[in-house]
């Protein structure tokens, strides 16, 4: 079964409810259930955020830490919202530490010059993907927030749930983040991208 | 107009509202600008499913291996807190849950409860330590410690300190024990359970139903006690009175059992004192146990560190005359009670004497004399040996001098008695006649039944033989009645009689 996706259940067709009762008894059976609802979504956004650096640990962690404090979920929040919360605190921990090593880091590249291929990046954005490419250029806070709401579908509120945040700083990032992904998008449709300047 | 780049987005997304999403798109039919956008917001929300990449399996099964034992700890953990909320009962469990932020709790849910928990301590210190406050003075007034100063090299090992034991160092308290920088702001004491105590009075603690039963108290074993200091009192054996418990300055005075002490180290100026009948000891940072389990001496034993001891007197302060020991680690010494000290100066005092060692004897009459004080027991019996020693060492005038202040004393009347006759006899010694014939005068009027009256006679004839004195015929006939059978008396009678 090497490289074969796993088949999930959809999120909305599993009873959360009778999933956390499982997880308070402490039933094995619960944790892997759990773990197999929300792994391609702890994935996802981990592979956003870190950009397949890290992502194998930082899901790891994150299933650690759901699974030592899922006695303290006490529910006032979907179980999506709170497994979200603890990845994206995973995954910012993890980029802030990464982003202090990077600037040490840059101090001795810098002089070595700009080494991206100009031609490489273009033929990479006319590829399917575009977004990715594009995505890796926001800021954390912007993708997490582009992506939890695009992807997994959450809400403003629940976003801001996830981040700590009011819901209108949530909409505003939102909205900069669209108007950023299009001012940055080859006019017109993505195979059009040769008529970007 | 600028499009509405939301609007388009969710559009594309298909979240909108199918009435608004019929509004939307008319505006988009009529703007080209929006079209163009719309087109863009299609393409990139046509790409977002892409960001959600399968997991393959072999992954998949990697991680789960890694989490299998946190599984089971969460199990483990799961089974205990269901036992607790069966114990205590749900509400219970969840109260307790409440006063704590969650792992990934932000704004009011993190700060607030740490708020909350502030507020509680600093209402616990407040009405503990609020009357307990003393001047500042107080705590910077303290001896210097022995750890103040960067040389605590003991000295001689002296008489005060019968070295019993020396063991490896040990811990009584495991290494994990709290740490000292955390604020140690609780107080456990109490009066044998009384809490409402007037706030000066010491307090007694007396093991850990009495802790228990105090609402103050913070003790995480049974028999222990967290001092505001920070340090850890295991009373288990003991019977102690807390008579402060500052962060600085914290003094415990044991009646009687065996208190260990581990001490954080203080800040300047900081000492904890453990008090007994028999010693005084005083920390600033270490691990160490004083039991006062025998009336005639307290034993102290370090583990970690260097403690002063002075021996203790009359109202626990420190002795004068005793000499200040330092207890390393690993070492044990017992420190007499003053009875006990004293028996031992008089016992010493005597072999000196008796064996010639004149100089011994000196100095064992002078400790004890010292260590006695004024009023002590049986001071007067010392001053007579040490005049003693002083006469036969040649200090004939320092001898008349503590002769005569004990005969003009308040202590015992045989002591006033010996103390006149050997001044008599001391005067006889160095041929003072004169003044031995006032001395024994004086004896005569002072102790006319005392115990030397026919010595005094007899000397008084002795010394008027031969002479016409009222006085010296006054004490003939008094012989020549009371003693006048006896060898002597009757051969100084005859001897004078013949002259």
């Amino acid at each position: 079964m090497a490289n074969a996706s796993i088949h999930m259940l959809p999120t909305e067709v599993v009873d959360e409810e009778l999933l956390l009762e499982g997880l308070r008894a402490g039933s094995a059976d619960a944790f892997r259930g759990l773990y197999r609802l929300y792994l391609p979504k702890v994935a996802g956004l981990c592979r956003v955020l870190l950009r397949d650096v890290g992502v194998e640990d930082a899901i790891q962690d994150t299933f650690l830490r759901v699974f030592r404090n899922i006695q303290q979920f006490r529910g006032e929040s979907r179980l999506t919202t709170w497994v979200h919360r603890i990845a994206t605190n995973v995954c910012l921990s993890e980029l802030r530490q990464r982003g202090a090593w990077r600037a040490r880091h840059d101090e001795f590249t810098d002089d070595l010059g700009d080494g991206r291929d100009v031609e490489a990046d273009l033929a990479l954005k006319q590829s399917s993907q575009q977004l990715q490419t594009l995505m890796d250029d926001l800021d954390p806070l912007k993708r997490t927030t582009f992506f939890l709401h695009h992807v997994e579908g959450l809400t403003a509120a629940e976003i801001g749930v996830v981040l700590g945040e009011q819901r209108g700083t949530v909409l505003k990032r939102l909205q900069r983040t669209r108007e950023d992904l299009l001012a940055r998008w080859p006019s017109g449709l993505p195979d059009k991208a040769s008529v970007r300047p | 107009m600028t499009c509405p780049t939301a609007e388009l987005f969710e559009l594309a997304d298909g979240r909108m509202a199918v009435a608004r999403a019929q509004g939307v798109r008319a505006h988009v039919r009529a703007c080209a600008a929006c079209q163009e956008q719309l087109r863009a917001a299609e393409a990139i929300v046509g790409q977002t499913a892409a960001l959600r990449q399968p997991v393959d399996a072999d992954m998949e099964a990697r991680l789960w291996q890694a989490l299998v034992p946190e599984v089971e700890l969460a199990g483990a953990r799961a089974r205990k807190r269901a036992a607790w909320r069966e114990l205590l009962g749900r509400r219970a469990v969840e109260m307790l849950e409440l006063a704590w932020p969650r792992d990934g709790e932000h704004g009011w849910r993190v700060w607030m409860p740490r708020v909350i928990w502030t507020g509680v301590l600093a209402a616990i210190l407040l009405t503990v330590l609020g009357p307990d406050v003393v001047p500042e003075e107080s705590a910077t007034a303290a001896p210097a410690l022995a750890s103040d100063a960067p040389n605590l090299a003991v000295g001689e090992p002296h008489e005060d300190a019968v070295r019993t034991a020396v063991s490896p160092p040990r811990s009584v308290f495991p290494t994990t024990a709290p740490a000292p920088s955390e604020p140690a702001s609780m107080v456990s004491d109490a009066l044998n359970g009384n809490t409402e105590v007037p706030a000066a009075a010491p307090r007694h603690v007396r093991g850990w139903h009495h802790l228990a039963s105090a609402t103050n108290s913070a003790t995480a074993t049974p028999g222990q006690a967290l001092l505001a200091c920070g340090a850890i009192v295991d009373l288990t054996e003991a019977n102690a009175t807390l008579v402060h418990n500052l962060s600085a300055d914290a003094e415990i005075e044991l009646d009687d059992g065996r208190v260990v002490v581990r001490v954080p180290k203080l800040p300047p100026g900081g000492r904890l004192v453990v008090r007994t009948a028999d010693a005084v000891v005083q920390v600033k940072g270490t691990a160490f146990a004083v039991d006062k389990r025998n009336k005639d001496w307290t034993t102290v034993e370090v583990f970690e560190g260097v403690v002063q001891v002075d021996a203790a007197g009359h109202g626990r302060e420190p002795q004068a005359g005793r000499e200040t020991i330092f207890v390393h680690a690993g070492e044990t010494r017992r420190i007499e009670s003053v009875d006990a000290y004293l028996r031992r100066q008089i016992a010493e005092l005597d072999d000196a004497v008796a064996a010639g060692r004149l100089e011994v004897g000196h100095e064992k009459a002078q400790r004890y004399l010292m260590v006695a004080g004024a009023d002590g027991p049986d001071v007067d019996d010392v001053q007579l040996r040490l005049g003693g020693i002083l006469s036969r060492t040649g200090h004939l005038a320092e001898a008349a001098r503590l002769y005569r202040t004990v005969a003009d004393g308040d202590g015992p009347v045989y002591a006033r008695q010996n103390a006149l006759a050997v001044l008599a006899v001391l005067h006889r010694d160095a041929d003072r006649a004169d003044a031995e014939r006032a001395t024994w005068d004086e004896y005569l009027v002072r102790f006319p039944d005392g115990l030397y009256v026919r010595e005094a006679l007899v000397r008084q004839v002795e010394l008027g033989c031969g002479r016409a004195d009222g006085a010296v015929e006054q004490a003939r006939r008094t012989l020549a009645s009371r003693f006048g059978q006896e060898p002597t008396a009757a051969a100084v009678l005859d001897r004078c009689r013949s002259r």
